[in-house]
């Protein structure tokens, strides 16, 4: 019966380390707020997201029909998820990019008019390198 | 020799102290009362004892107001004076000037039936129920709004809706508030630079409470997002001697307010929900307007129908393209939808208000407020100067 306890209490233990090792991966990654007009090139660790913002368009009604449209050319990053920021007055859109294999890409943003036509477009440069060079 | 309490002596003693001061409140109550009383002799009877035509007045009078649920009732509306009750009584109605809700021109336009006489009026009355309860059709505060304005192509309608929310509860009728002066108040407060734009709506009440605004005036609004020089230093002054003079003169200052936020899991209109329309119906009939903030989504121009909720091609309403802010001044319920002053100029929409049905304030209001009270406005009187005054002969 005490050997069935010890062994129990083991397991927990073992069990309590395979969880913090996997959570504390997985905080690992670093978000990377990216403004519309941000220059300059990118870096950053696989597990890292980055959060693109689109230019503030005003609610008007000159804009309304116009959207946003988010890709990446290249490889070790993929466009992940997208959302509206949390508050009236623009229409900016914030795009979700995340980072998975070491590698150089470019993410686009482009505005396109109600037609479809490429009006604007913005670009930001990735270069994903090992862990090591993840610290910000 | 004293001892510590045990637990049960405490808990004799915390009786004990709590009815000792129950008693000694009761005991202070009845000393006050008796002191006015004494001040003021026969108070308590004066009040019991009311003569009979005083009461007989005073009945008439609540008679009077509770005709006020018939200010829709088609009399009131075709400026019919007074109607005879079931039992042959007759009420005034109030006149429609005095009325909380004045319908509008439209209504007011003289029906041919005022041209039926009043005795066949009166006799149609009295086979008809004399009180209508219901509570009204339309709501439509558009003639109390100050003038429409437009946001040109910034992102600032949050200090448009907010400014015409407070305009309005200051009285309305010529007074112009600056949205420059508030998107630099909003913007600071939320750390932004003042050519920034974009906040949620209900933070507007917040900022205006905590500070106010000034007049158009003093801080005129910049229409192009990109070449102001910053601040408001648009009289050539520089920006903070500019800023200390807009601070001093900005005495608009919302008092009180009461937010309204959305409820999601709604299925039914009720409680005090932003997108219950139930609800924003009866703070319009209570006299509120309502500063929200909402998703645009499928909104076609020129804006001059009802905005309603359009479906994709997955069935599920359109996604939101934007957030919007702007202000709730009626209501249509035949038609179903509310009336909402924009900030797009008055070639958009109605002449600059726009139709929302109900439907689109169910699925995309996000939250607003209602002003329940702003501060007074302090008028410095200035004194006046002597002055020499010409001496009159008198002629003997």
């Amino acid at each position: 019966m005490r050997k069935a306890l010890w062994l129990a209490a083991l397991a927990a233990a073992v069990a309590a380390g395979v969880v913090c090792a996997e959570v504390s991966k997985m905080s690992k990654g670093t978000l990377w707020i990216v403004p519309y007009d941000h220059q300059g090139v990118l870096r950053v660790a696989p597990g890292d997201v980055i959060e693109v913002w689109t230019t503030p368009l005003a609610v008007i009604p000159e804009n309304l029909e116009a959207r946003f449209r988010a890709s990446r050319e290249g490889r070790g990053v993929e466009l992940v998820g997208e959302a509206l920021p949390h508050k009236e007055g623009t229409m900016e859109r914030l795009y979700f990019f995340k980072a998975f294999d070491p590698g150089e890409a470019t993410l686009k943003v482009e505005l396109l008019d109600p037609e479809g036509r490429v009006r604007e477009t913005w670009t930001y440069r990735v270069q994903v390198g090992p862990c090591e060079t993840s610290e910000p | 020799m004293w001892k510590p309490l045990n637990r049960n002596g405490l808990t004799v003693l915390t009786a004990l102290l709590l009815v000792c001061l129950t008693a000694s409140i009761a005991f202070g109550a009845v000393v006050a009362q008796l002191q006015v009383r004494q001040l003021i002799p026969g108070l308590a009877e004066k009040v019991m004892q009311l003569p009979e035509p005083r009461l007989a007045q005073l009945r008439a009078t609540k008679a009077r107001a509770d005709m006020e649920v018939l200010r829709q009732n088609y009399f009131v509306r075709n400026n019919v004076p007074f109607i005879r009750g079931a039992e042959g009584e007759e009420f005034e109605l109030i006149p429609l000037s005095k009325m909380e809700y004045a319908p509008s021109a439209v209504q007011l336009q003289k029906s041919h039936v005022l041209a039926t006489p009043l005795s066949d009026l009166r006799a149609y009355i009295q086979t008809e129920p004399l009180v209508v309860a219901t509570p009204p059709d339309v709501v439509d505060h558009r003639p109390d709004q100050t003038s429409v304005k437009n946001q040109s192509n910034r992102g600032t309608c949050v200090c448009f809706a907010s400014m015409a929310g407070l305009e309005v509860a200051y009285g309305g009728g010529s007074l112009d508030l600056s949205e420059q002066y508030a998107n630099y108040l909003y913007m600071k407060a939320e750390g932004h630079g003042c050519k920034s734009a974009g906040l949620q709506t209900h933070m507007s009440a917040d900022y205006l409470s905590a500070h106010g605004v000034s007049q158009e005036g003093v801080c005129p609004y910049q229409n192009d997002k990109y070449n102001f020089p910053g601040y408001c230093n648009n009289g050539g002054l520089p920006a903070p001697a500019m800023r200390v003079s807009s601070e001093a003169s900005s005495p608009y200052r919302i008092k009180s307010y009461q937010k309204i936020w959305r409820n999601d899991s709604l299925t039914t209109d009720t409680g005090l929900w932003i997108n219950n329309p139930r609800y924003l119906e009866a703070l319009l009939r209570g006299g509120k307007d309502i500063v929200f903030g909402t998703h645009v989504a499928g909104w076609v121009t020129p804006y001059t129908g009802v905005l309603d909720v359009k479906l994709g091609s997955s069935g599920d309403p359109l996604g939101s393209v934007g957030g919007h802010a702007m202000l709730i001044v009626g209501y249509n319920k035949p038609g179903e939808y509310f009336i909402v002053k924009n900030s797009w100029g008055t070639n958009k929409g109605q002449a600059g208000y726009l139709y929302l049905s109900y439907d689109y304030i169910r699925t995309y209001a996000k939250y607003g407020y209602v002003i329940n009270e702003v501060h007074p406005l302090v008028l410095t009187i200035r004194r006046p100067m002597l002055r020499a005054v010409p001496r009159i002969q008198r002629s003997e």
